[in-house]
């Protein structure tokens, strides 16, 4: 069985960091699986700037950011595998993968880093009511299809959550010709930052509305509506307070963490 | 009799100028049962679906027990096809390769004072005929269940129901009715039944007009699920009336999937079985249904009020449900007739229409008693003849999980396919995918991929999985992704490029 000091599971920015650090401290045997084709994880779908400001001391945008620490892993000529997913991470500390070229393989481990990012959770979850009809998407999948797709969604958009990749994927769908109708946030603030409110929400007049939550979702087989209403403090929604919106796209977002 | 002709490929229409000698309405558990069962013999069948593909109606939305057979009334239809049912699921799971597992289900009294409920059930079950019957004491209870409330009384004890998969039944009953000869229509919407004459034999027949052609055949059957009244009260003038009755149920995620090992329920009420607690044949827990009579037979919504009522309700009979892990809700309608029966054979005033309608709960379990029962009833109406060539078994999706880590390197060497994971929640490769569409009545969608494989079933719901799946529908099908759906119809997952893109 081959063996590395550290395996990483993950390419994405945390994976990348751990393994460009830890060659720095001196350790040679480093390898990083990755499940996507490339490396950079989430940041690749992440096209929006404002990243790097406190690592690089500029503005960059999610993939620039990621290019930045990939290069320093070319340079330093850490190893790593692509479409590779890891099935099995046993106590002793023998990685099981596999990928399409080398088939199912082992891997001894000095050290397991595990930086598999966050999943998001999906509506059922939420326990949304309604039907199950196409066209509702957590935030990531929409902003996936749109950013490394290339493929629209839908033209009328309601986004519920407010955490940042619903704020940004506002602003998103804005730029691609999409009506982005209400952000509806169960809780009482924005679980996004300030900056993005402003600048994803306010600048293109688009309504952020507290303590709301969905009570329906209308359309059989693509989104037609979705009913929001007003939540009390025990999170339950206040009847007459329900406001209809016609949409085809609603995003939910909401991440938990990765297992 | 026309002659019997093969066809493995699947056609968008049918010939207009064939007679068929039966036509089968929907294609959910029922009609495929009936199909499969048909198949065997010598005649020229073909099943007319709605929807774009097998198991859209209830059949995919249920509790999925197959249920042992003491809940229906003595003497009647249900109770009698429900145990035959039972009785043949364990061969028919092994010949269409699918997953089937006895886990045994437990009716909990919790009240000293309905303690004589469980006696009553343990004897309709025995005068139905239901095998291994038995009632525990509340320690033999709590020692085959650790995780009963601890208000538990007493339990009725049936080791012969089972769990199965809903899609998988249905699926491998139709691919193996489709591979020995039956036709498929899909996209295929019923509307009208006109009865005719042969002008050959003078013996009677129908023209039923469809959104996709004309049909004419000898007999109809009509498994068409919630819709069957519709097509009953169309031809004869006895009506009948079919209630949807929703269920709302939760899935949880399969971390918990061993809270209880036994199919759970409380002690029945008029309105049906109760909501129950069940490990799922692929690890998962279920909790439902709730029951709620609604007039829309296309109401598979969920709502927050049944949700709500289920959850309440579903921690009266197993302690600690761990109710957070929820993954999905989802609904499914019963086909609730208002006698509570089966409904099966020749209509009395419409001569060689054949009803399979109320088919509610035990339905799945009933299936396949069903399709044998109305297959030998053709069989003597057609004066059918049996073929040499049926094949009964069929080989399902290969899953590599299965495999050593040798055997699954052989096989990612002959197809690399297997090497990559679309699905990690449930890790389902593309090989299992491209296994999925090219199959006979191969998938089409998103949810066709999913009720095939499994994948987007898992604890993200597709989240991840779906562009990958899209991308593999479109190579294999030559399908462009804005023209792939969800599950037929309009429901489109993208509907255009975004700017700057070239088509
Ligand atoms: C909440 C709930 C829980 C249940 N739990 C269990 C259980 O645990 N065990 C059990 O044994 N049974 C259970 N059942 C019952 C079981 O699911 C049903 O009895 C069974 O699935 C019915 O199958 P079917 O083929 O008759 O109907 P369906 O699956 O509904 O199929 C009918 C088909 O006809 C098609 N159709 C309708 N109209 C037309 C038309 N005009 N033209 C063409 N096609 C048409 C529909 O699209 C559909 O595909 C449950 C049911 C529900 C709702």
């Amino acid at each position: 069985m081959t063996s590395y000091d550290i395996v990483i599971v993950g390419g994405g920015p945390a994976g990348l960091a751990a393994a460009v650090a830890a060659k720095k401290a001196g350790t040679d045997s480093i390898l990083i699986i990755e499940r996507d084709k490339e490396l950079g994880g989430i940041l690749n779908q992440c096209i929006h700037n404002g990243f790097g400001l406190h690592t690089f001391k500029e503005e960059l945008t999610g993939p620039e950011y990621a290019y930045r620490f990939i290069q320093q892993v070319y340079d330093l000529g850490i190893e790593y595998k692509l479409d590779t997913m890891v099935m099995d991470i046993a106590e002793d500390k023998t990685v099981t993968a596999m990928n399409r070229t080398d088939g199912m393989f082992q891997i001894k481990a000095g050290a397991v880093i595990l930086a598999m990012g966050c999943r998001e959770r999906p509506r059922g979850a939420l326990n949304i009511p309604g039907y199950r009809p196409a066209g509702i998407y957590s935030a990531g999948t929409a902003q996936r299809l749109v950013n490394m797709e290339g493929y629209m969604p839908g033209r009328e958009v309601v986004i519920l959550g407010s955490g940042d990749i619903g704020l940004i994927m506002a602003r998103r769908m804005t730029f691609e010709g999409a009506i982005v109708k209400v952000v509806a946030e169960l809780m009482p603030f924005s679980g996004g930052l300030k900056r993005n409110i402003v600048q994803c929400l306010d600048d293109y007049g688009i309504p952020l509305k507290l303590s709301h939550t969905v009570v329906d979702i209308e359309g059989k087989e693509r989104v037609s509506a979705v009913t929001i209403a007003e939540v009390g403090p025990d999170m339950k929604p206040i009847p007459g307070t329900e406001e209809r919106y016609t949409c085809d796209t609603p995003a939910t977002h909401c991440c938990s963490p990765q297992d | 009799m026309e002659t019997y002709r093969p066809l493995f490929v699947l056609k968008w229409k049918g010939d207009e100028s064939v007679l068929y000698d039966v036509i089968i309405i929907g294609a959910g558990v029922t009609g495929s049962a009936v199909a499969r069962e048909l198949s065997r013999y010598k005649l020229n069948v073909c099943v007319l679906e709605k929807e774009e593909d097998v198991c859209c109606g209830t059949s995919k939305a249920n509790s999925a027990i197959v249920h042992a057979g003491f809940d229906a009334a003595e003497g009647s239809l249900m109770a009698r096809f429900n145990v035959r049912g039972n009785e043949m699921m364990g061969d028919l799971a092994k010949d269409l390769d699918i997953p089937f597992k006895r886990n045994g289900a437990m009716v909990v009294c919790i009240h000293e004072s309905e303690k004589d409920g469980l006696k009553d059930l343990y004897n309709r079950g025995i005068a139905n005929g239901v095998k291994e019957l038995k009632i525990l004491n509340r320690e033999e209870c709590l020692e085959i269940e650790p995780n009963l409330s601890d208000k538990v009384v007493a339990a009725l004890y049936a080791p012969t129901s089972g769990i199965i998969c809903p899609f998988m039944l249905n699926i491998a009953m139709a691919e193996n009715a489709n591979v020995n000869g039956v036709e498929f229509f899909f996209n295929t919407k019923v509307e009208k039944l006109t009865p005719d004459t042969c002008k050959k034999c003078g013996q009677p027949i129908w023209k039923i007009r469809t959104n996709n052609g004309e049909y004419k055949t000898r007999y109809v059957i009509n498994a068409a699920g919630v819709y069957a009244d519709y097509f009953h009260n169309m031809v004869s003038e006895k009506k009948i009336h079919i209630t949807p009755r929703r269920g709302d149920y939760c899935l949880l995620d399969k971390t918990v999937g061993n809270h209880v090992s036994h199919t759970i329920f409380p002690q029945p009420t008029k309105l049906g079985k109760g909501v129950l607690v069940s490990p799922t044949i692929h690890g998962n827990l279920i909790v439902g249904p709730t029951a709620v009579d609604i007039e829309n037979k296309e109401g598979n919504n969920t709502t927050a009020a049944g949700i709500a009522d289920l959850i309440a309700k579903a921690g009266d009979h197993v302690r600690n449900l761990p109710i957070r892990q929820v993954i999905t809700s989802f609904a499914g309608l019963r086909a609730h007739e208002d006698h509570h029966e089966f409904i099966l054979g020749e209509v009395e005033d419409a001569p060689h229409f054949i009803d399979c309608a109320g088919i509610e709960s035990p339905g799945l379990t009933s299936s396949p008693a069903i399709g044998e029962y109305i297959g030998q009833m053709m069989k003597e109406k057609l004066g059918a003849e049996e073929k040499e060539d049926w094949v009964g078994t069929r080989k399902g999706i290969l899953n590599p999980a299965d495999l050593s880590i040798e055997e699954r390197n052989e096989l990612i060497k002959k197809n690399p396919a297997y090497g990559r994971i679309i699905c990690r929640c449930e890790s389902v490769t593309e090989g299992e995918i491209i296994d999925a569409i090219h199959r006979p009545l191969g998938a089409r969608s998103l949810d066709g991929v999913k009720r095939r494989t499994r994948a987007g079933m898992g604890r993200c719901q597709a989240g991840f999985c779906s562009p990958r799946t899209m991308e593999i529908i479109n190579r294999e099908l030559g399908l462009p992704l804005t023209e792939i759906t969800k599950s037929g119809g309009d429901s489109k997952l993208v509907i255009e490029r975004t700017k700057g893109v070239e088509a």
